[in-house]
C-alpha cells in the first residue's frame, strides 16, 4: 500500500516537469496517443514507440517504471487479443485441434492481432513517457490550458493530492490493526480486517472532504474565484520542436496511410 | 471591536448541541486564546467565526456589522488556519497554495509572483515553492498554511491548534509569527491546548466548557486560576507550577520564563 502511494506520488511530480509547456505537451501527448491508437499498420506504431523511448532516455526518466507499465499493458493486450487470429476469416496459416474442436489460425487474424498489440503498446508508451516526464500535476495544468472545465481540473488535482494520502492512511490503519493481532490468522480473516478498514476509510474520507470544502471556501472571495487557474506558461524552442515532431508524425499517419 | 461572536448555538445534523451560547471578542492588536478540553467545540467556534458554519442562533459581527451580510468579500478580511495542514492544503504546489487567494485578489501576474515570493521568504519556504505541499514535513506544512493565509493580509487571523504535532523550535517560530501579527494590528484568535504557548502569546484567554465560554480576562488571571484551568482540562504553565512547588510567591504572578526573569530582576534591583 505504501509502495503504491510512493508510485502515485512519483507519477504526480514527474522527472522533468518544467521541460515543456504543459498545454503543448498535453496536445502532443493526445495527438501522438491518438495517432498510435488509430494507426493502420505496424510502421507508425513502431515510430511512435521509438519516439517515446527517445523521450524517456533524453529526459532520464526512470526507464524501469516505464518498462514495467508497458509490460503490464503488453500482457493485457496479448491476453485480450488471443481470440483474434481464430475468429478472423482469411488464408489459413495453421490448424489446431482442441479435442473435438478445430481451430484455424488465419494470416489476416494474426496480422490484426499484431497490429492491435502494437497500437496499444505504442499508445501506452508515448502517453506514459509524457506522464513520467511531466507528472500528472503538469498534465492536469495542460488540460486547464486547453480550456477544460475548471471544476474538472480542480477535481483531478484534488484526486492527485488525495489518492496517496488515502493510501497512506489505509496502510497506517492496516498496520495499527496488524500490531494488535496476537495469534496466527487464517487467510479468510484478512478479509475481516480489510472490511473494518474500508468502513473507517469511508468515514475518514467523508470528514476530510467536509473539511476540504471549508478550506476552499475560507479562501474563496467570490463565488467562482476559486476556479481561477494558473496563468499559462511561456512557449519555448523545445515546445516548438516537440509540436513540429508531433505534426510530422500525424501527417505521416494521415497522408502516408501508415 | 473588530470581531464579535455573540451567543452562538450550534449543533451538527443529528448530533448534540456543541455550542450553547458561546461568545467572545477580539480587537485589533490583541491575541485572544480559547482553551478547552477535546471535543469542547473550539474548532466549531472558529468555523462559525469564519462564517463557514451557520449557527442555529447567535451572530458574528465584523466591525459591528453582521458578517453574513458582508460575504463573500469579507472572507479576505478573515484568515482561518486549520488544525490539520493536510485538510487545508489542496493545491498542486506550494507556490499555487500561497498564490491561491492572491490570484483572486490581484489582477497582475507579476504582483502575485512578488507577493508569493515575499511570503515564501518570510516563512522560510522559498526552497519548497515548486514542491507538492503534501510531501513536506509537518513543520513545513504548518508554515505553508500560515503563508497561504497571511499572504493576503487578513485583519483577523483564526488559528486552530497551531502548535499541534510541532517541535519546540517550530513552536517558537509560530509564537514569533503570532506576535508579529499582533504588532501588525491584526486580531489574532488562537484555539489551543498548549498552555505554554497560550501563556507566551495571549493577551486575553477564554475557557470553553460544555459549549459556553468563561473568562475573557487577562492571560495572567485566567492561567493562574486553577479552577478555570481544570474546566479546560489543563494544568497551569510550568513557571507558576514550579514556583508553587518551591513555595515561592512573587507579586507579579509570572507565567513565562520572560515574566520570571523580569520579576527576579525587579526583585534584585
Amino acid at each position: 500500500m505504501e509502495g503504491l502511494a510512493e508510485a502515485v506520488d512519483s507519477l504526480s511530480s514527474g522527472t522533468n516537469p518544467a521541460l515543456f509547456n504543459p498545454t503543448i505537451a498535453v496536445i502532443s501527448a493526445l495527438i501522438l496517443t491518438g495517432t498510435a491508437a488509430f494507426s493502420y499498420g505496424f510502421k507508425l506504431s513502431a515510430l511512435i514507440f521509438a519516439v517515446s523511448v527517445v523521450l524517456v532516455l533524453l529526459t532520464r526518466s526512470p526507464i524501469c517504471t516505464w518498462a514495467k507499465i508497458l509490460m503490464f499493458i503488453l500482457t493485457w493486450a496479448t491476453l485480450v487479443s488471443i481470440p483474434v487470429p481464430f475468429i478472423t476469416l482469411g488464408a489459413p496459416l495453421a490448424n489446431l485441434s482442441l479435442g473435438s474442436i478445430e481451430l484455424k489460425v488465419s494470416r489476416e487474424g494474426l496480422n490484426a492481432m499484431i497490429t492491435f498489440i502494437s497500437r496499444v503498446v505504442a499508445a501506452a508508451a508515448i502517453f506514459t513517457s509524457f506522464v513520467s516526464i511531466m507528472g500528472w500535476e503538469r498534465i492536469v495544468r495542460g488540460l486547464g490550458g486547453l480550456q477544460m472545465p475548471r471544476e474538472l481540473t480542480l477535481l483531478l488535482n484534488l484526486s492527485i493530492i488525495h489518492i496517496p494520502l488515502f493510501l497512506r492512511e489505509a496502510s497506517m490503519m492496516l498496520s495499527a490493526r496488524e500490531a494488535r493481532i496476537m495469534r496466527k490468522t487464517r487467510f479468510k480473516d484478512v478479509w475481516r480486517v480489510l472490511a473494518t478498514v474500508v468502513g473507517d476509510l469511508l468515514l475518514r474520507s467523508y470528514e476530510r472532504a467536509w473539511r476540504l470544502e471549508k478550506a476552499i471556501r475560507s479562501r474563496s472571495f467570490t463565488s467562482t474565484g476559486f476556479l481561477r487557474i494558473t496563468p499559462p506558461a511561456k512557449i519555448g524552442a523545445k515546445d516548438l520542436l516537440l509540436f513540429s515532431l508531433t505534426l510530422c508524425i500525424l501527417t505521416l499517419g494521415v497522408l502516408g496511410g501508415l | 471591536m473588530l470581531l464579535k461572536v455573540e451567543n452562538i448555538y450550534f449543533r451538527y445534523p443529528g448530533g448534540e448541541e456543541v455550542l450553547k451560547g458561546a461568545s467572545f471578542s477580539a480587537d485589533k492588536g490583541e491575541v485572544v486564546a480559547i482553551i478547552g478540553p477535546n471535543g469542547s467545540g473550539k474548532t466549531t467556534l472558529l468555523m462559525v467565526a469564519a462564517a463557514l458554519l451557520e449557527p442555529e442562533r447567535g451572530i458574528v459581527l465584523l466591525e459591528d456589522r453582521p458578517l453574513r451580510e458582508q460575504l463573500p468579500e469579507a472572507r479576505k478580511r478573515i484568515g482561518l488556519v486549520f488544525q490539520e495542514p493536510d485538510d487545508q492544503l489542496f493545491n498542486p504546489t506550494v507556490y499555487d497554495e500561497v498564490a491561491f487567494a492572491l490570484r483572486q485578489l490581484l489582477s497582475s501576474v507579476e504582483e502575485t509572483d512578488r507577493k508569493v515570493k515575499e511570503a515564501a521568504e518570510k516563512f522560510n519556504i522559498k526552497s519548497s515553492l515548486s514542491k507538492p505541499p503534501y510531501k513536506l514535513s509537518i513543520g513545513e506544512k504548518r508554515m505553508v498554511t500560515l503563508a497561504s493565509v497571511l499572504a493576503y493580509d487578513p485583519d483577523v487571523l483564526l488559528l486552530d491548534e497551531p502548535t499541534a504535532n510541532l517541535s519546540s523550535k517550530s513552536i517558537q517560530e509560530i509564537e514569533k509569527i503570532v506576535l508579529n501579527a499582533r504588532d501588525a494590528d491584526r486580531a489574532v484568535v488562537v484555539a489551543s491546548h498548549d498552555v505554554e504557548f497560550v501563556a507566551n502569546v495571549s493577551d486575553r484567554v477564554y475557557v470553553i466548557s460544555d459549549g459556553s465560554m468563561l473568562g475573557g480576562l487577562s492571560a495572567k488571571s485566567v492561567l493562574s486560576d486553577e479552577s478555570l484551568l481544570a474546566l479546560a482540562d489543563m494544568n497551569p504553565p510550568l513557571v507558576p507550577q514550579t514556583l508553587r512547588l518551591l513555595g515561592i510567591k512573587l507579586d507579579d504572578n509570572p507565567l513565562t520564563i520572560n515574566d520570571l526573569m523580569r520579576a527576579s530582576s525587579l526583585a534584585t534591583s
